[in-house]
């Protein structure tokens, strides 16, 4: 199995029960090894497993869905 | 040397970009950090040199010229003083408010935007090197290319020399030339030429292609072409300027018609033979954003270019239309789906239009377009003889034009030429973005006497012969 550590870039974090939100949302995603994310530099750094889930599909996890207040975008793939 | 960082680094400030980094901001609550680098004017062409321009000088080259020429009987022929040098300084003015109140005055409500003026390039897929008063170098996690386009001008010889005005130059004219030669007869110099001849100059248009508007119905083209030649424009087809130069009075272009080689005389040339791509200096190969024969950035219809993480919006992408609405769709298509939010272009019921008078508007595939991908299709013209408020206006040289997919009668393309077919054209794009069919249309109440009604007699004679109805049949 190969991993990737992705770098997300999340907006509308405010609080460290936002950032634990988020990071549960992005484990919830099938391939998503470890998430973790900081309210402070607003960015999380994702493990993946490399064939099961892009750097992509971490966007469309339900916690960055349209009517989420959380959104996010690829800083660094890899 | 330190790159400045933003989440967003977006090349161009014109349409697209702005509509972009507004969509970029609403996401994220004004948390995203985004650079504009852009050259010349804030708001790029549509504003400064295109749409805006444009559609003022010939608002103003109607209200001289309808006067002059009353359609009612009982009505007598007026004539306005115009002075022509006060129109322009009008438009100027006018530019400069808009420019003021709808891109200067807007970007200030969004502090998370910096705006970078000076000429980017890629240095990679996520730096930019910025040649201008600030200059430096500006990385993005995300980039946007939306650098527009800017006019061509063909080789002809002498031009240059005999000097010659553009869509980007006409705009500081302050005395209106007389005698005018236009070459290329696309929207552009057809809007410009009517304008001209209608404040009094003499205007030849020179065509290379053998009719006028060749993207739309060719009936459309062949009406108003008529239109504009009973309005006293010289119109050459299949033509094509082999020199230009100085004369004595002013200066000369010689064209090559099917008649023959012939010279005029004009006091100035006005070239609108199209648009390129501004993507010649971005140096695109470095951040592997692949591009057309013609320059055009290729992007899929999520605006994605060939380089993850890299996008495109406006008149730099490889397209068929290109028009400053599409670019601000393409901007917010961009940025959606930059957020994982997944949103696809519709270029299949985008409207467009020439904003001649009678003004040309379409939406859709032409007759013959459909026909070609399908095999067949069913369609009807109607001329706006039959319709009563344009004929109680004396405006009855224009049609309406719908083109059905005869399996299921829905409407696949709508083409009108007629006064306010700018505003009556978002009926035919409800139709084509919702698969409409002819009996929707007929279904649906439209006021009676009006120029939209067109489009309901339109969609009637698919059912009946409309000159043999009394009005209001349904």
């Amino acid at each position: 199995m190969t991993t990737k550590n992705v770098e997300l870039r999340v907006f509308g974090m405010t609080c460290d029960d936002c950032a634990r939100t988020v990071a549960q949302g992005l484990r919830s995603r099938k391939g998503v090894e470890e998430a973790v994310v900081d309210v402070r530099t607003g960015t999380a750094e994702v493990t993946i497993e490399d064939s099961a889930v892009t750097p992509e599909d971490l966007l469309r996890v339900p916690i960055f869905g349209e009517r989420s207040h959380y959104k996010a975008l690829v800083k660094r793939a890899g | 040397m330190v790159s400045r960082q933003f989440d967003l680094v977006i090349l161009g400030w014109g349409a697209a970009a702005f509509s972009a980094a507004i969509k970029a901001s609403e996401l994220t609550s004004g948390g995203a950090t985004i650079a504009m680098i852009g050259k010349g004017p804030i708001g790029g062409t549509c504003v400064n040199v295109g749409c805006v321009p444009s559609k003022y000088l010939l608002e103003a080259s109607h209200l001289a010229f309808n006067p002059r020429h009353p359609r009612m009987p009982g009505v007598g022929a007026v004539g306005p003083k115009v002075d022509f040098g006060k129109v322009m300084d009008g438009l100027r003015a006018y530019v400069d408010h808009a420019r003021s109140a709808k891109y200067e005055e807007v970007i200030r409500n969004y502090p998370n935007v910096t705006l970078i003026e000076g000429l980017g390039s890629f240095l990679d897929e996520r730096t930019v090197k910025v040649e201008g008063p600030s200059g430096g170098e500006v990385s993005g996690s995300q980039v946007i290319i939306a650098t527009g386009s800017a006019p061509t001008v063909p080789k002809i010889d002498g031009l240059k020399e005999a000097g010659y005005l553009t869509s980007d130059t006409l705009w500081n004219l302050n005395e209106l030339p007389h005698r005018v030669a236009i070459i290329g007869g696309g929207a552009i110099g057809l809007e410009m030429g009517q304008a001209l001849l209608h404040f009094g100059a003499e205007v030849t248009v020179v065509e290379a292609l053998d009719s006028l508007l060749p993207q739309g119905e060719p009936e459309i083209g062949e009406a108003l072409k008529k239109r504009l030649e009973g309005e006293g424009m010289r119109i050459h087809l299949r033509a094509r300027v082999s020199s230009a130069g100085k004369s004595r009075d002013g200066k000369y272009v010689e064209v090559i018609t099917h008649a023959g080689r012939h010279r005029f005389t004009v006091d100035e040339i006005i070239v609108s033979t199209g648009r390129r791509p501004n993507t010649g200096t971005l140096n695109l190969e470095v951040a592997h954003v692949k591009t057309d024969e013609r320059g055009l950035i290729i992007t899929d219809r999520a605006m994605r270019t060939s380089s993850p993480g890299i996008y495109a919006a406006g008149d730099c992408v490889s397209k068929t239309l290109f028009l400053e609405t599409l670019a601000a769709r393409e901007g917010v298509v961009a940025v959606s789906n930059m957020f994982g939010q997944e949103a696809e272009i519709d270029h299949g019921s985008a409207t467009w239009a020439v904003f001649t008078y009678p003004q040309v508007a379409g939406v859709g595939l032409t007759e013959k377009e459909f026909s070609r991908k399908n095999g067949s299709c069913s369609f009807r013209t109607l001329s706006l003889a039959n319709l009563t408020k344009a004929s109680l206006m004396g405006e009855t040289d224009g049609l309406v034009k719908i083109t059905v997919d005869p399996k299921d009668n829905k409407i696949v393309g709508m083409h009108i030429f007629s006064p306010s077919a700018t505003d009556i054209i978002i009926e035919g794009a409800y139709a084509v973005r919702h698969g409409y069919t002819v009996e929707d249309i007929i279904a649906t109440s439209h006021v009676f006497p009006s120029l939209s009604e067109g489009v309901k007699l339109a969609a009637q004679s698919f059912i009946r012969d409309v000159s043999k109805m009394s009005c209001c049949v349904e």
